[in-house]
């Protein structure tokens, strides 16, 4: 009896897996709010390539490819030159989805609310750029380069918040005065982390340097190491300091307070979910 | 007083193109020439005695006076006046007044003006010319300062008359160019009146006080008037066919009566081999070597690859040309590449100091990702630069830049100096020291430049002319976005635009110069080091850190933000480790380089050659 109880149960898990999809739902949505031309610009080519090393990492993490959501640029992939941020050669397939418009990341938080499970995991990036504005520099407004259009933070909350089903969501947002976003999802029982690359009133850089010398914004650089565990080039990032062989939010956050130099990382968690919630397990 | 003579308006580039190719009636020219024995410098930067000493021996009548250049040069450090040149223009004159006459040393600010008097009294008094034609490094001489001797001079009406005509047109020069070094043979030439402008530069030592003048010493002393010259060289554009520039060699050697010289026999009794285009995209012209009877060649003419006119004849070493698909084979057998992907190659002619000059252009071969040099002698050269205009500027730490066709000028960010340079060497005209913290933008609105003190926060307006002060601007900030540094100034037609760099917060704005107020405000999109506008358009000097190139972008300045952002593309990859500054004179592109202190030219989009010649 004990046996077949052995069996039984990783059985149900298997068949759980298999035909209910939705059972250890983790899904993301990745902006990167520009349309990248040209390969190894300062400031421009980063659009793509931290948006492939956040793919990668979330690839890495469990996320099943149709449960990452990628709006970029015209709607189509950039055809760089580096084999190591192409994305057919990385996944076998393109990564983006839908084209960066306001309406597209709208339309895209619509789309997860009808997937999303009570149980669910939302993790939302954001990369471009950023104005401060108001107190302390702390309104931001982000910026959709290739159209030309602005979602302020107000807005940002209001389109996530489309998502009404959810056990817990992150936001990681990389632009200048992106601190701004902290205010938005600072109340308490929300069940809301973010990450943000820099204070209300500081502008967000590129890392002074990387291990394969691509361009990548500073925070995109070391956000995507520190849960990786490894840098692009394989070498070990030390950012598990509690030792269980996986990185939590709360972990990534002191990795970055440690290895950027350029701007200061934010935290917001007022539920205290950071040093818990592990991008990479079945139920972050 | 003066006696203002002068020459007609100049002509337009168009009517100097027609005039090229349609020869005048023999009866319109006036030409004078004088036949000198050749020498050269028997010892480096003994340019200044090979001169007198072939000045002397074309003294006129029986007069003739041969002294040993080793005599010349005790006699110039014996009687040299300024210490900064090896002969100055008191130890030529001291010289040549042994052998007879009075010599006087004529200085002037204008070539029209010297020129002039070059002409009047060579046609009088038929002595040759010694001349200096610049006291900066070039390809062609790359020792600091260079004497060459006038031989011959033409002209569209008789300078000689008295009263002097009231102008006349510079037509071409012969003149004898005893070479920078020992290595290098003396050469004839007979330089059309454009290219003998970009030829000839005024002094540029500092101390000295003919700095800025253009000096010549003349027998016998000084008139006033002027010899002016027509037009502007044309440096970009579409190129002529290669038949075109082979009929305009034919009219040239004809209109200029070229072959009555002796050294240019060839050009009346020998053939044309295949023109060579050389620096297709800028100051680009064909080389046309002429052969005698399947010798070598030893005489070519030089045509302008986008008029036709003739730039220049020259005399040279019996050589043989290399052909493109000779240089291709030989820079792959180098490279190892059996099966290459694309192959492009070029002749260039690059503006260097050491190259060998314009009649042996080196064929740069580009396999691939990878470029090489090919000589003429088929050695194959691993590094080449692609860069064909680049100016090496003595200052500690090049800047912002600003410029004209005719003027360009740089800041100093280290001594706090705005420098006026020339355009033809990068040596330094003159320095303003504006008392300014940091400069580091610099932009010119037609009358006056603007330059951005990093450190007081100020765009400070003055004439370039006196170095006066003029309008004081503070600098605004966008504060919405944030501020690094200040990097870069330009002038788009009516405002002015700062580059700020502040990371992904980098911005170019449009500024008011009466107010100084922000009118529009782009984000950057890179890492701005330097910015420059034609109005339509703007471009971006974008620094891409110490792995990559730092690369020019170029947007056009739509109404809507978002059709700027939509316009941009990337077109030009720089050379050097620190860019600081770019900048649009009209017709090229400008970037500098603080690392290596130079200042590239570069043809923007809009107008590269359209006669694309690369094999491919």
């Amino acid at each position: 009896m004990t046996t077949h109880k052995t069996l039984i149960l990783p059985g149900l898990l298997a068949l759980c897996l298999l035909v209910f999809p939705a059972c250890t739902p983790k899904y993301a949505v990745l902006l990167s709010t520009n349309e990248v031309i040209q390969d190894d610009i300062a400031i421009h080519s980063e659009w793509w390539y931290d948006l492939v090393l956040q793919y990668q990492m979330l690839d890495e993490s469990g996320f099943r490819d149709d449960r990452i959501y990628v709006l970029y640029g015209d709607g189509t992939d950039f055809a760089t030159s580096h084999a190591a941020y192409d994305s057919v050669a990385l996944f076998g397939h393109t990564i983006t989805d839908r084209p960066m418009t306001k309406a597209e990341i709208q339309q895209v938080f619509d789309t997860v609310n009808d997937r999303m499970r009570r149980r669910g995991y939302l993790y939302v990036w954001w990369m471009g750029h950023g104005s401060g504005s108001g107190a302390g520099l702390c309104d931001l407004t982000m910026h959709l380069s290739n159209t030309g259009e602005t979602v302020t933070d107000d807005e940002l909350r209001s389109y996530i918040d489309q998502v009404q089903r959810y056990r817990k969501r992150s936001v990681s947002v990389m632009t200048c005065h992106s601190g701004g976003l902290l205010d938005e999802f600072s109340a308490v029982g929300e069940r809301n982390i973010v990450l943000a690359s820099s204070s209300c009133l500081e502008s967000s850089y590129d890392a002074p340097s990387t291990c394969n010398g691509i361009l990548q914004a500073e925070f995109n650089y070391t956000d995507p190491n520190a849960l990786r565990q490894k840098n692009p080039c394989g070498a070990v990032i030390a950012s598990d300091t509690s030792g269980d062989g996986r990185v939590s939010l709360g972990e990534t956050h002191a990795y970055n307070g440690g290895a950027m130099v350029r701007s200061t990382p934010q935290l917001e968690d007022p539920d205290g979910l950071a040093a818990t919630t592990i991008p990479a397990k079945r139920r972050p | 007083m003066r006696h203002p003579i002068q020459l007609a308006l100049p002509l337009a580039a168009v009517a100097g193109l027609v005039a090229a190719l349609i020869p005048l009636p023999a009866a319109a020219e006036w030409d004078h020439s004088i036949f000198v024995t050749p020498s050269g410098p028997e010892a480096t930067t003994w340019c200044g005695p090979a001169t007198a000493q072939m000045a002397m021996t074309g003294y006129p009548g029986e007069t003739d006076c041969t002294v040993p250049q080793t005599d010349i040069w005790a006699d110039v450090v014996a009687h040299r006046v300024e210490a900064s040149w090896d002969t100055d223009p008191a130890a030529m004159r001291w010289v040549l007044e042994d052998c007879g006459g009075h010599w006087p040393v004529i200085s002037r600010d204008t070539r029209e003006e010297l020129m002039f008097l070059v002409a009047r009294w060579m046609g009088q008094f038929n002595y040759p010319v010694p001349i200096v034609v610049g006291t900066a490094a070039t390809a062609e001489h790359d020792h600091d300062e260079h004497w060459v001797l006038i031989t011959g001079i033409r002209t569209d009406v008789d300078p000689t008359p008295y009263p002097p005509p009231a102008t006349v047109n510079l037509i071409g020069v012969w003149l004898l160019d005893p070479g920078a070094t020992v290595a290098i043979d003396p050469v004839i030439l007979y330089k059309n009146a454009l290219q003998w402008e970009s030829f000839l530069q005024p002094v540029t030592k500092p101390a000295s006080a003919y700095a800025g003048k253009f000096v010549a010493v003349i027998e016998p002393p000084q008139v006033l008037g002027r010899a002016l010259i027509p037009g502007d060289l044309v440096l970009s554009g579409p190129v002529i066919p290669l038949e075109r520039a082979l009929a305009a060699a034919r009219q040239a050697i004809e209109r200029h009566r070229l072959a009555e010289n002796e050294a240019f026999r060839a050009l009346a009794e020998g053939q044309p081999l295949t023109p060579l285009l050389v620096n297709r995209e800028q100051g680009g012209y064909y080389l046309i070597p002429y052969s005698e009877q399947g010798r070598q060649p030893a005489t070519a003419v030089l045509i302008n690859a986008y008029t036709g006119e003739l730039l220049e004849a020259g005399t040279f070493q019996p050589a043989r040309f290399l052909t493109a698909e000779e240089a291709r084979e030989l820079a792959l057998r180098h490279l190892g590449r059996e099966k290459p992907g694309k192959v492009a190659v070029e002749a260039v002619y690059l503006n260097e100091a050491g190259q060998r000059g314009m009649y042996s252009p080196t064929w740069k071969v580009k396999v691939d990702d990878q470029v090489v040099g090919v000589t003429q002698t088929g050695t194959v050269l691993p590094r080449i630069t692609d860069e064909i205009y680049a100016l090496a500027v003595r200052s500690k730490r090049l800047a912002g830049i600003a410029g004209t066709r005719d003027r360009l000028w740089t800041t100093d960010a280290s001594t706090g100096e705005v420098l006026e340079v020339l355009p033809a060497s990068g040596a330094v005209l003159r320095r303003f020291p504006l008392d300014l913290g940091r400069p580091k933008g610099l932009a010119f609105d037609g009358s006056r430049l603007w330059v951005a003190d990093e450190q007081a926060m100020r765009i400070q307006a003055f004439d370039p002319d006196t170095g006066q002060p003029g309008r004081s601007i503070a600098l605004e900030v966008p504060r919405e976005k944030g501020y690094g540094s200040l990097e870069a100034l330009a002038w788009d037609g009516r405002y002015l635009w700062t580059a700020i760099a502040a990371g992904y917060s980098s911005s170019l704005n449009q500024i008011d110069p009466q107010t100084g107020q922000i009118v529009r405000s782009l984000f950057a999109d890179c890492d701005p080091r330097g910015l420059a506008s034609d109005g339509e358009r703007l471009w971006t000097l974008c620094y891409n850190g110490r792995n990559h190139p730092a690369t020019v972008d170029e947007r056009l300045l739509a109404p809507e933000d978002r059709e700027v952002v939509k316009s941009r593309r990337f077109f030009k990859k720089t050379e050097g480790g620190i860019p600081s500054g770019l900048a649009f004179d009209g017709e090229f592109l400008w970037y500098t380089d603080a690392q290596s202190n130079r200042a590239v030219r570069f043809v923007t989009p809009g107008r590269r050659g359209s006669n694309d010649s690369s094999d491919e």
